[in-house]
């Protein structure tokens, strides 16, 4: 198992590149606190944006970071060390109240989603469109991202 | 009860809003303020408030205090604490002087910071400043009222030996009218969720008090209302954080590292908490009437103001509206210590509902949520019972 959160991102990364593309930012600032990862896919006109706050343990203080990227993304996502997961599980009406997805990833690049929140339009137009501009007209080209939206 | 604006960087928020009725006087900062240019301030802003002398770290020329007389750097361009034993009438005289210029309302005292706490530290403060200031004070002075400035660190409050020798030295210089008392803050939350420490702090006031001393407690942030069930005479407010709690790292010259600029916080007296702005979205989008959450004011940026407001740290609006907003919420105490006992915990249980409210859809953070709110209700609990 990872013993540092770097660790786990690093492993995240590669996971995330090799899965659904290299559309994303690392650690992007300037926003409503600093998600690890800012996954976007681009679809005509639209730009949907799903965060990832990664985290060895402490599910609750993930969370609360994760409702943060809510105001510019679509999706936000807590990702849990496959080994301190249960205590999240146990609370998952709480991921559910708040509309947080919840995941878990281990060091073998096993990845499960345990709860798939609802896009939704992010609180802050501001920030949506801050974030969309950093982005720019990226031509990559996202993959399978439909697996993170409910 | 009185309210003052402890000044630091932007002054003139603090002048603009006492000009336009808010506060009862400023509390100047020499870091902040060139000497000369506060000799040239309106008296009538000077003869309300006082000096915070700022010789926390001697000689540490931050900010303007070089342009100071009573800067001890003036005196001797290596001044160290030891200079103080032949100094210390020179410098007393310097200070007292200057504040006497200016008129202020008071003549403060001014104190030395330290890191540790050493068994010789009041001895100190007794023979650097104490005893020169009140001697050259009752030669000069007659009717000024003299306060004495006081660090309390943590220890200070919580260890009962070393609480009692700090009221002891307090409460045991005969010429001394009050107190500038400031506690020191080295918790990492925004808002302080310690019971000892609260307890204590109110404990410690109460006793000052109770020994017919003004106390003015500086470097308030809104546990000002927790302070305020001890009947000091004065608290605080103040723009910036590093004006609503007190850390040494402000004074120290070196200290030039990069700061995180914090988010831009509005204040609400309905939830007696400053929310991060970053919440003011979700909350417009998730909860009924969010706007009534917050206290209408001629500064609110989220009703006076065009809805792209660019909210930002350093913008004036929220402060404004805080010194506004606060003063209100302190004038409207009561007069009687248990009424206002009694009120400040109503207050406390609907600020929680308001809270379960906004979190039954909103997910705040430790520092915009009211976690610190059963702190207080606990505090007063217990202060209640001990002053019954």
């Amino acid at each position: 198992m990872f013993d540092t959160e770097i660790e786990m991102s690093i492993l995240f990364e590669k996971f995330l590149k090799a899965n659904f593309g290299n559309t994303y930012l690392k650690e992007c600032q300037g926003l409503f606190g600093i998600p690890d990862f800012v996954f976007y896919a681009k679809q005509n006109d639209e730009v949907s944006i799903i965060s990832f706050e990664l985290k060895l343990k402490d599910w609750k203080r993930a969370a609360k970071q994760a409702f943060r990227y809510k105001s510019f993304s679509n999706v936000a996502y807590v990702v849990l060390s496959s080994r301190n997961v249960k205590a999240a599980l146990n609370n998952i009406d709480f991921f559910e109240k708040y509309n947080i997805g919840l995941a878990k990833f281990g060091n073998d690049c096993d990845f499960e989603i345990l709860f798939k929140p609802e896009s939704i339009k992010p609180y802050s137009e501001n920030l949506n469109s801050k974030l969309i501009e950093t982005i720019g007209i990226n031509r990559k080209k996202a993959k399978n991202f439909e697996l993170f939206i409910g | 009860m009185k309210v003052f604006h402890q000044t630091g960087h932007n002054i003139k928020w603090n002048i603009d809003s006492f000009n336009e009725g808010v506060g009862d006087g400023l509390i100047y900062s020499p870091i902040n303020i060139d000497a000369d240019k506060l000799l040239g301030l309106d008296l009538k802003l000077k003869s309300t408030g006082f000096l915070d002398p700022q010789l926390y770290l001697l000689n540490q020329a931050k900010g303007s205090i070089e342009t100071y007389p009573y800067f001890p750097g003036n005196l001797k361009s290596d001044f160290a604490t030891p200079d103080l034993d032949n100094d210390n009438i020179n410098l007393a005289k310097l200070c007292i002087d200057y504040q006497l210029k200016n008129d202020f309302k008071y003549l403060v005292i001014p104190t030395k910071y330290n890191a540790e706490n050493p068994t010789n530290y009041l001895i100190q403060c007794t023979d650097y400043f104490v005893i020169p200031f009140c001697e050259y004070a009752k030669e000069v002075n007659k009717d000024k009222k003299i306060l004495l400035s006081v660090i309390v660190k943590g220890i200070m409050l919580t260890d009962d030996e070393k609480r009692n020798e700090i009221l002891n030295w307090i409460t045991g210089h005969q010429n001394v009218d009050g107190v500038y008392l400031i506690f020191e803050n080295n918790f990492a939350s925004k808002q302080i969720k310690d019971f000892d420490f609260l307890f204590n702090a109110l404990r410690l006031i109460k006793i000052l008090k109770d020994n017919q001393m003004e106390v003015h407690i500086g470097y308030c942030n809104t546990e000002a209302l927790l302070y305020s069930l001890a009947m000091p005479d004065s608290v605080t407010i103040g723009s910036y954080e590093n004006l609503r709690s007190f850390g040494i790292r402000r004074f120290q010259e070196t200290d030039n590292s990069p700061m995180r600029s914090p988010n831009a916080r509005l204040y609400s007296s309905k939830l007696l908490q400053w929310v991060d702005y970053g919440y003011i979205q979700p909350m417009k989008t998730l909860v009924e009437n969010y706007a009534d959450y917050f206290d209408e004011s001629p500064y609110n940026p989220l009703t006076n103001f065009k809805p792209d407001y660019n909210w930002q740290f350093k913008k004036t609006e929220p402060y404004k509206h805080y010194f506004y907003v606060f003063n209100k919420q302190i004038k409207s105490l009561s007069e009687d210590q248990f009424d206002r006992i009694e009120n400040l915990k109503i207050n406390i249980k609907t600020s929680r509902n308001l809270f379960n409210k906004i979190e039954s859809s909103v997910l705040l953070d430790d520092d915009s949520d009211g976690s610190h709110l059963q702190h207080w209700f606990n505090v007063i609990n217990a202060f209640q019972k001990e002053i019954s």
